[in-house]
């Protein structure tokens, strides 16, 4: 969801819409007497249309008898919307059975599902690209079960009394959770036009391969795929080893897999090695390629201290023999001089879809811990996770011993793109940075064609071919580096929110970020400029990401990282996000966050109540001299005397006087009154503010003190001050 | 005997640690009556920064297992390695140059480490080198108890029926009993129900006036014996409602029983009761979960899915998860059904194990001050050590023995109660004012200690031998200040209200800190541990200081009102 949408603004009169910051600005602030009708009338229509927008994105909650009460509105806005746009008399079920059902109507627009209890105690907001399958049950006496599962995990059941509206619904949320063309995604309804440069280039190539250290002289930047002439699922811009010819490059190119030749990933600076990345060669059984063996062999000489290269397939070896009956496979040891080949049982796509689908239905079905336990040995998960992680580790010590290494798997856009981004993730803090995670995911996974489209289903996964495509590997990168921020945890500057948040937003399709299955394909549709990055959303929540126990300077590569079976586990708070039930209660990351903003506002709440004493101290201390002065000076300017220094004196006195006579309102209203409490993180389950009261969907969503009233507020009903030093709700913004 | 005899050799030099809880050493081996010594060479210099030179203790009760074989068995010159596996999961292995003395060593430390009785136990020859400000034997009597009781309901009294305990020998001589009960009642109920443990009072939750009491299992037996006076104790407890009785046996288990004498209570004679069954895994199982666990977690070669099937295999999880869910359900039946004056029985077979990990977990999810370190240590001392939970029996042996010297009684029965409060914890870590490592301490002193609380079968045992005269309270040592700042949790923040756990078989977590203490670097999570409390100290310094600044702030505002208009006064005169 765009926000976590919960919040309702209702003016005494009736509803009213909250202006987007896009049109804001539109606005005449301060209109003229004679224009003021028809700037009445165009900016309420503004205000409509901006509102509606903020409503279908998200941003704003439902109001009551709002645009999905009048049907023709929507429809008017969105020219795609579906047939059937709400059905009434449905219950949401509990689905750990604790809670009574709850009556509501559902609300589908071509962006979101709405559930909205009849009392309006629940609001329940989903991203149609979020949905990853319905499932209809049989009728019953108590009416007709629909099950809504999403890709972050939610399940969403319902109960709809009436049959035939069960269908509708079930039918409209299968097409609207598909949609066929990848210009009907959400993210290009986001018209929203937040200043949004600083997203879309978060990643320079040449700025990040400066900053790796990458040394000129024996890495050069090639021109080979501008315009993706030659590979179209890499980046413009590659890094090859200097001495490699033209003709060297695209003779390797010819012999790669979709022309994935070896190029530069990453630079170790410290042992002068570095880490390629490619695809499988077209060996079959004895094919041979002269420029690939040449472009080996000088990726290994780039490196000074060991001409000896790793290549790492990592792949199982039974998994690369199949390939070479299609003409594929993996490279013969004794074509490479320099080269010693390790192969890393990292399973399929296949596998891994299967594997996470087992591992989904132990987190949410099972009954009993050896149940559990069962299912959770059968689907694998943390096997093949500790795989991954092995192999990353192979890589990070490897570089790290000065030893360089090239890595494929079959295309050289999933498995490698775990193991390349975890093993610099192992290696280098800066990607351990929340910036640097990103630059991370724009060079390992976007840069090189990780088929985002494909992988998470963002389009059309209607037929058996598109399907098999589906799977989790990016889901699975997050939930590597979370087992690893598990035994680091002081390592790392985001935390787990920023996983978890990222991990909604690759699937919810609201941002262009994760749209295209390469560059070349977010280039065609020019997503830079139709959509809205992620990046600069997430910067606007940057302190809601902070780890509070981030230590930079105390690590710098993590070679200690524990493998041992023992040592992973299921990440809960992403599988089980939505179950709050099964999670801990509270939680002692969240309460030292808060305990370190709360000491921030303490500190200089007290600087501001030293700062009166001393000022009070100061007049009560000369308050008896500066009157006796002023009698002085009564009785010297009678006396003709007129002395511009006393003057001053005076006027500064009094000036000062009635300083002091404002600043003791001040002093009674804000330095003494202001709650030193602030409320407990625990047991906050609905945002504060009156007009909102808006429930926090999961355990995940970041609670918000006003630093004022130390209340507890969601993300919207709380704002900077214009000084940006403090965070204070609606009211307390009023009240000054 | 004399410890004296059981030791064959007292001195083994030429001993290397090669496995322990520090960095490899050289060193010398020293056994005493008590102690194993490891006296390290002291010339190495450990780069860990501890003192090298620092001398190892353990005490041989500690000693679970003890291992002894030559390093090769063609040449027995090159010396035996001795394993010694404690009752805190630490294997220590160390190469003796001479295997004679290793093996002289081995049978020395295993005598002494399995002496039978309590009369050569250490705590009666500890020195405490602290000054008792808090004695940790008087700090919980039943008097005070009763007295706290009698503020919020007169239904109860004190009975001393049990005096030299003659009905019950694993009862305290004071019991909480109903008011309108006689003490002759009482001794016939004794008759009809396991081990004498007649009905006593156990937790009063004044939220709701319910009730949960205690007892062993009725006698009912093939012949389906009654006893006309504990149907009357049990139903003097009926008020308004309907009452519970909660079995901690399986039904199969409860019926079983019935042949050996047991049984159940018959609902016919028992009427305004409903009969439940909770199942908690019984002793035997509970310690074979932990060997299999101990065992799995000490494999660190291990693959993934051998991994899982053996924590699965181990039971013991569901262990913890069975005795969570037992404890939930009767915190619902006291706190949720919708009636008040509910009165809840709970017993199992005999009423001294799962019994007590049921009716303790129970208070600690009910009632907010069991959840402070005072609350905690009294309700220990009234669930576990005066309501007879054999220590002596189960603890004699924890994971790893195995052989003669063991028996059928051994379980770890108070360690899985350990093990549940701290699932309560790793769920609300800011509810509790004690920190996790209090439990391990507590652990280790269950099965091995200097303090004497935990010496014993009963307070019979502990009388006989005059516990309490010759020993020091394990409470008066964690009383002392300096002790109990280690425990405290800097994050406690109380919370009046019950705690609801979650029992579904994801949020149950292996015991990181107990299963991988020896195994893994802690440092780490420590760190974090000691940043959040130092933020949090910050925080509540921060507050304070800022309370008294605004005093200051207010007094002077008023008085610099007061002077301004004196001065406006002054000028206009």
């Amino acid at each position: 969801m765009f926000t976590s949408p919960f919040c309702k603004e209702k003016a005494a009169g009736g509803e009213k819409w909250r202006r987007g910051d896009a049109m804001s600005h539109l606005l005449p602030s301060s209109s003229a007497t004679y224009t003021e009708d028809i700037t009445v009338v165009g900016s309420l229509l503004r205000d409509r249309i901006a509102g509606l927008y903020d409503s279908i994105l998200g941003k704003e909650s439902l109001m009551s008898g709002c645009g999905y009460g009048e049907d023709g509105r929507i429809a008017m806005m969105v020219p795609f919307c579906l047939g059937n746009k709400l059905v009434d008399k449905v219950q949401l079920v509990d689905r750990l059975g604790v809670e009574a059902n709850l009556l509501g109507t559902v609300h589908v627009t071509t962006t979101h599902i709405i559930f909205r209890s009849e009392d309006g105690s629940k609001e329940l907001w989903l991203a149609t690209g979020l949905i990853a399958s319905v499932e209809r049950g049989s009728l019953s006496a108590a009416g007709c079960p629909l099950t809504i599962r999403c890709k972050h995990f939610q399940t969403i059941s319902l109960l709809i009394s009436r049959d035939k509206a069960c269908q509708d619904l079930y039918e409209t949320l299968l097409r609207c959770s598909k949609p066929i063309n990848v210009n009907e995604l959400l993210a290009f309804e986001n018209r929203d036009s937040v200043e949004d440069a600083r997203g879309w280039s978060r990643m320079d190539w040449g700025i990040e391969m400066s900053r790796q250290g990458v040394p000129p002289d024996t890495w050069v930047e090639t021109d080979i795929n501008s315009g993706f002439s030659s590979c179209d699922t890499y980046p413009e811009r590659l890094w090859v080893p200097a001495s490699a010819s033209t003709a060297t490059l695209i003779g390797s190119c010819r012999f790669r897999s979709r022309g994935r030749l070896p190029v530069l990933s990453y630079f170790h600076r410290q042992s002068e090695a570095s880490l390629c990345r490619c695809a499988q060669p077209l060996t079959g059984f004895s094919a041979r390629c002269v420029e690939d063996e040449k472009l080996m062999e000088l990726i290994g000489k780039a490196n000074p201290n060991s001409e000896t290269l790793y290549l790492v397939d990592t792949r199982p070896r039974v998994n690369a023999m199949v390939n070479k009956v299609q003409g594929k496979g993996f490279e013969d040891e004794r074509n490479y001089s320099n080269m010693r080949f390790h192969f890393f049982d990292i399973e399929n796509i296949h596998v891994m879809r299967n594997s996470q689908a087992k591992l989904i239905e132990a987190c949410t079905k099972t009954k009993n811990m050896t149940e559990y336990l069962k299912a959770l040995e059968s689907s694998g998960w943390l096997k093949h996770v500790r795989s991954i992680l092995e192999c990353s580790l192979f890589l990070a010590q490897s570089l790290t011993r000065g030893v360089s290494c090239v890595v494929h798997c079959s295309d050289g856009w999933d498995r490698t793109s775990q193991v390349v981004a975890l093993s610099q993730l192992l290696l280098d803090p800066f990607f351990r940075t929340i910036h640097g995670f990103q630059v991370l995911i724009e060079k390992d996974w976007l840069g090189f064609g990780h088929k985002f489209d494909d992988r998470c289903g963002h389009v059309g996964a209607l037929n058996d071919e598109a399907s098999k495509e589906v799977s989790p590997v990016f889901s699975q990168f997050l939930d590597c580096v979370w087992q690893i921020m598990r035994q680091k945890p002081r390592a790392f500057q985001f935390n787990e929110r920023y996983l978890i948040e990222m991990h909604e937003h690759v699937y919810s399709c609201q941002f262009g970020t994760f749209i295209g299955n390469c560059e070349k394909d977010r280039r065609d549709l020019h997503v830079s400029k139709r959509t809205k990055s992620l990046w600069t959303w997430m910067d606007a929540r940057h302190d809601d990401y902070m780890n509070p126990y981030y230590s930079p300077t105390t690590f710098v590569a993590l070679l200690d990282f524990d493998t041992r079976a023992s040592r992973f586990v299921v990440w809960n708070m992403l599988y089980n996000r939505f179950d709050e039930g099964l999670l801990p209660r509270e939680r002692v990351d969240e309460q030292t966050m808060t305990s370190i903003e709360h000491v921030g506002v303490l500190e200089s709440h007290i600087a501001a109540l030293r700062m009166r004493i001393a000022e009070l101290k100061t007049q009560l201390g000369s308050s008896s001299t500066s009157s006796s002065a002023m009698l002085d000076s009564g009785l010297s300017s009678s006396g003709g005397n007129d002395d511009p220094l006393q003057r001053s004196g005076i006027e500064r006195t009094t000036s000062f006087e009635s300083g002091i006579l404002d600043l003791n309102g001040y002093a009674e209203e804000v330095l003494t009154t202001r709650p030193l409490r602030w409320q407990p993180l625990r047991g906050a389950t609905h945002c504060s503010s009156n007009q909102c009261r808006g429930e926090f969907p999961s355990v995940i969503d970041r609670r918000i003190h006003c630093h004022r009233c130390g209340l507890i507020f969601c993300r919207r009903c709380v704002r900077v001050t214009a000084d940006e030093r403090e965070r204070v709700c609606e009211g307390c913004r009023i009240k000054e | 005997m004399e410890l004296s005899e059981a030791i064959e050799i007292t001195r083994v030099r030429d001993a290397f640690m090669r496995k322990g809880p520090r960095p490899s050493q050289q060193g010398e081996l020293c056994i005493f009556g008590h102690h194993l010594i490891f006296a390290p060479s002291g010339t190495e210099t450990s780069k860990s920064g501890e003192n090298p030179s620092e001398e190892f203790w353990i005490l041989h009760r500690a000693i679970d297992r003890v291992l002894c074989e030559p390093v090769s068995k063609e040449y027995p010159s090159k010396g035996g390695l001795l394993a010694l596996k404690c009752k805190n999961f630490l294997i220590i292995i160390f190469e003796v140059a001479n295997l004679e003395h290793c093996k002289a060593a081995a049978r020395s430390i295993e005598a002494l480490s399995n002496l039978n009785g309590i009369v050569h136990d250490y705590p009666f020859f500890y020195q405490v080198p602290f000054n008792v400000l808090d004695d940790g034997w008087i700090s919980f009597d039943v008097e005070q108890e009763f007295a706290r009781l009698s503020l919020l309901t007169d239904a109860f009294r004190i009975s001393r029926v049990n005096e030299h305990f003659s009905i019950c020998p694993s009862y305290p001589t004071t019991v909480i009993v109903p008011k309108g009960i006689g003490d002759d009642y009482l001794r016939i109920s004794a008759t009809f129900r396991e081990g004498g443990r007649f009905p006593v009072f156990c937790y009063y939750h004044n939220l709701t006036k319910s009730v949960i009491m205690r007892c062993g299992q009725p006698l009912i037996g093939p012949t389906n014996r009654r006893c006309r006076e504990d149907e009357v104790i049990i139903n003097s407890l009926l008020t308004i409602s309907k009452g519970f009785i909660i079995d901690t046996r399986s039904k199969t288990v409860a019926n079983a029983a019935k042949a050996k004498g047991g049984g159940t209570e018959p609902q016919g004679c028992y009427a305004q009761f409903r009969y439940v069954h909770c199942a908690t895994p019984r002793i035997k199982e509970m310690h074979d979960a932990l060997a299999r666990m101990v065992e799995a977690c000490n494999d660190g070669s291990v693959s993934t899915d051998k991994w899982l099937m053996r924590l699965s295999n181990s039971g013991w999880l569901q262990c913890i998860s069975d005795c969570l869910n037992s404890a939930a359900n009767v915190a619902q039946c006291v706190h949720c059904e919708s009636n008040r004056e509910v009165p809840v029985i709970v017993h199992g077979g005999e009423g001294t194990d799962t019994t007590l990990i049921t009716t303790s977990l129970a208070q600690l999810i009910l009632d907010s001050d069991a959840r402070t370190i005072r609350g905690f240590e009294s309700l220990i001392e009234r669930e576990w050590i005066t309501a007879g939970h054999p220590f002596r029996l189960r603890n004699a042996h924890g994971a790893f023995a195995a052989g003669l010297n063991t028996g059928q009684y051994e379980s770890p029965v108070f360690l899985v109660f350990l093990d549940c409060v701290h699932q309560l914890l790793s769920q609300f870590p800011l509810t509790f004012e004690f920190t996790e490592s209090f439990l391990i301490f507590l652990f280790e002193h269950a099965y091995a200690s200097e303090f004497g609380s935990f010496l014993g079968n009963n307070e019979k045992e502990k009388f006989k031998n005059e516990v309490k005269k010759r020993t020091v309270s394990l409470w008066s040592y964690i009383h002392h200040p300096e002790t109990l700042r280690q425990f405290i949790n800097p994050l406690y923040d109380p919370r009046p209200k019950v705690l609801w756990p979650t029992v579904a078989p994801q949020s149950i977590l292996i015991w990181e800190r107990l299963f991988f203490r020896w195994q893994r670097d802690w440092a780490e999570i420590d760190g974090i541990r000691s940043s959040s409390e130092h933020w949090k100290l910050r925080e509540r310094s921060l507050m304070s200081r800022a309370a008294v600044l605004r005093g200051v702030t207010i007094e002077l505002s008023k008085e610099a009102a007061n002077q301004n208009v004196n001065g406006v006064i002054g000028i206009s005169q």
